[in-house]
């Protein structure tokens, strides 16, 4: 029996779904691109059963992967579990039988010895899903990618890239070099819970390993993102940390600590371990990155960034820090470190004032290279919100995509409406030879009045416009973290 | 508020020269603090401040609930209700009927 009355987090538009579904020619208001053909990949968290813990992560929630698939302007949506070994294993025991978020001293006694020992059989693959050298996967952090069937979603297994990836964990943000092709991957606490080792892989553009790196952080931390340019590696290291001792103590995986400093790696693309030089800074939180370039001895790296615990569900131990701010404390910054220096430090800039959201993106073609144009979502609470349809939360939701020009300084907005909540947004360029920035961004909006999910479509490069179309679908996804639009020529799609 | 209450406590201890308070100045006094303690409870409960610690509550973080134990969180009130039959309620009966039937 599944009994999720006792967790007060999961009412009205956040109930659990649990479903699988397929809507065939989507419901649409306005008119979708014709050419935008392929598909907006989407995963997220949804409970397969109710977590062991009320103040566990939503982070720990199963993996739930949404498709959109678009041919000549029609839409067809399929959603799915990622049947990972854990869903499995709860499955046939009918209950939740993992503990806290990357804790596996907390799991169930019928497989905690097990999951001690191979703590990367917990993992959810439920953070980000892409593609990669013809085939598409989930993952999250904490333990292989799982490999997903494209036309149909079914989940196919683990991955082990024929058994050259040897890291124990696989990170949630690879990065696909647009010039060579290659993935650059990772996994941190590589050789198992609490380590600081990261390795790191370069995986080529027909899914082969040609390169391995092993390295240590300075302290075990969330390495969640990266960087890369075309010479160079970034990886933030920054005040979440967790430890053996924190761990047996059946405590969730991480703890924000407002007194460790905060340090980027940077090493060379074709570098050695030895190579790597770590740069220091004050403490902040840098969870996700927008994007980097190497220009002559200089490393620039563009981020949202937070000078707080961005994680109300990662408390700091008492004494080390507030729990988490109110999202206004995120910004646009410049981090640009000097590798002809002998100095460790690097130079901060705001760049933009707006309080945004922690997830940026850009358009991909562009990673690794010089670029324009950064987007993000922001809560502008001076727009309308009608709290009686929609509950109390005016400035407490993400209700606009913004654009922000780093060469002008300029930025615009669309919004979504007055009872919506937006996910991640997603730049899909108008054609593959389009200059960055002409084409579309879209993303999920919950219509938190109607209980239901709709896939908003905008002219990228011009965003007051509102909407060109709106997918409507008649219920709510689960949380969103991660999505990607995936071009039909780059996966075979149904 | 605040103030009277001190002032009434720098009143009785002002030491071997304070005049002795007399049972019905006593429970005067005594009314009279606790009145102003119940108001400053209200005005403490208004201007947020708990003056008991607060149980865990669910708060509103990254376009998600979740639940702070701490209590320390902005709570989320959802709205009440869900996908509601307002439109319907526009309807005719007859043509309610004629749409669903059974309803």
């Amino acid at each position: 029996m599944v009994d999720f009355s006792k967790d007060p987090t999961a009412r009205g538009f956040y109930a659990p779904d649990r479903f699988e579904s397929n809507v065939f020619d989507c419901e649409v208001q306005g008119r979708v691109p014709t050419e935008m053909n392929g598909a907006f990949v989407r995963v997220g968290t949804e409970w397969l059963y109710p977590p062991r813990f009320a103040d566990d992560s939503i982070f720990n929630a199963d993996g739930f992967v949404g498709l959109f698939r678009f041919k000549n302007g029609v839409v067809d949506f399929a959603g799915r579990w990622v049947r990972t070994a854990r869903w499995h294993e709860d499955m046939a025991a009918s209950r939740q039988l993992y503990g806290y978020y990357r804790n596996p001293f907390t799991d169930d006694p019928r497989l905690r010895a097990q999951t001690i020992e191979r703590p990367y059989l917990r993992t959810l693959a439920n953070t980000n899903v892409i593609a990669h050298a013809g085939k598409l996967f989930a993952m999250k952090e904490d333990g292989p990618p799982y490999e997903l069937d494209p036309k149909t979603l079914a989940t196919r297994g683990p991955m082990s890239f024929e058994g050259r990836y040897r890291s124990q964990t696989f990170s949630a943000h690879p990065k696909i070099d647009p010039v060579s092709g290659e993935m650059i991957c990772y996994g941190y606490e590589a050789t198992g819970l609490a380590s600081n080792d990261v390795f790191l892989y370069s995986v080529d553009r027909a899914g082969r390993v040609t390169r391995e790196v092993r390295f240590k952080a300075p302290y075990v931390s969330m390495i969640h993102d990266i960087a890369v340019t075309q010479r160079h590696i970034v990886f933030p290291v920054f005040a979440y940390t967790t430890s053996l001792e924190r761990l047996r103590a059946g405590r969730i995986h991480w703890a924000w600590d407002a007194h460790l400093p905060t340090y980027i790696g940077i090493l060379p693309r074709d570098g050695e371990a030895r190579d790597m030089r770590w740069f220091k800074g004050p403490t902040r939180s840098i969870v996700h990155t927008f994007n980097a370039r190497t220009e002559g001895s200089k490393v620039i790296l563009e981020s949202p960034v937070t000078e707080t615990n961005p994680f109300p569900f990662f408390p700091p131990d008492p004494g080390n820090g507030d729990s988490a701010q109110a999202r206004h404390g995120t910004t646009i910054r410049r981090h640009v470190f000097e590798l002809d220096s002998k100095r460790d430090d690097f130079s901060e800039e705001i760049l933009f004032e707006q309080s945004v959201s922690g997830l940026g993106r850009i358009d991909d073609r562009y990673i690794s290279l010089p670029y324009r144009y950064a987007y993000t979502g922001f809560s502008d609470p001076s727009r309308p919100f009608d709290e009686s349809r929609a509950g109390n939360l005016r400035g407490r939701v993400t209700n606009c995509y913004g654009r922000f020009d780093l060469r002008s300084g300029a930025s615009a907005a669309y919004f979504a409406g007055d009872t919506h909540t937006l996910n991640e947004p997603v730049f899909v360029p108008r054609r593959p030879d389009s200059p960055e920035g002409d084409g579309y961004l879209i993303g999920i909006a919950n219509n938190l009045a109607e209980m239901r999910s709709e896939l908003v479509i905008a002219d990228a490069q011009h965003l007051e416009a509102g909407d060109l179309a709106r997918i409507i679908l008649p219920f709510r996804l689960g949380a969103q973290v991660h999505g990607n639009w995936i071009s039909e020529d780059r996966l075979a799609f149904a | 508020m605040h103030d009277l209450i001190c002032d009434e406590n720098r009143a009785d201890a002002s030491g071997p020269s304070a005049r002795r308070l007399s049972r019905r100045g006593f429970l005067g006094r005594a009314a009279a603090l606790a009145g102003s303690t119940a108001v400053l409870a209200r005005l403490s409960a208004l201007a947020g401040f708990a003056s008991a610690p607060r149980g865990p509550v669910v708060g509103f973080h990254m376009d998600r609930p979740y639940l702070d134990p701490s209590g320390a969180a902005e709570p989320y009130h959802p709205p009440c209700g869900t996908r509601s039959g307002e439109g319907m309620a526009e309807i005719a009966t007859v043509q309610l009927l004629g749409q669903f039937g059974y309803c």
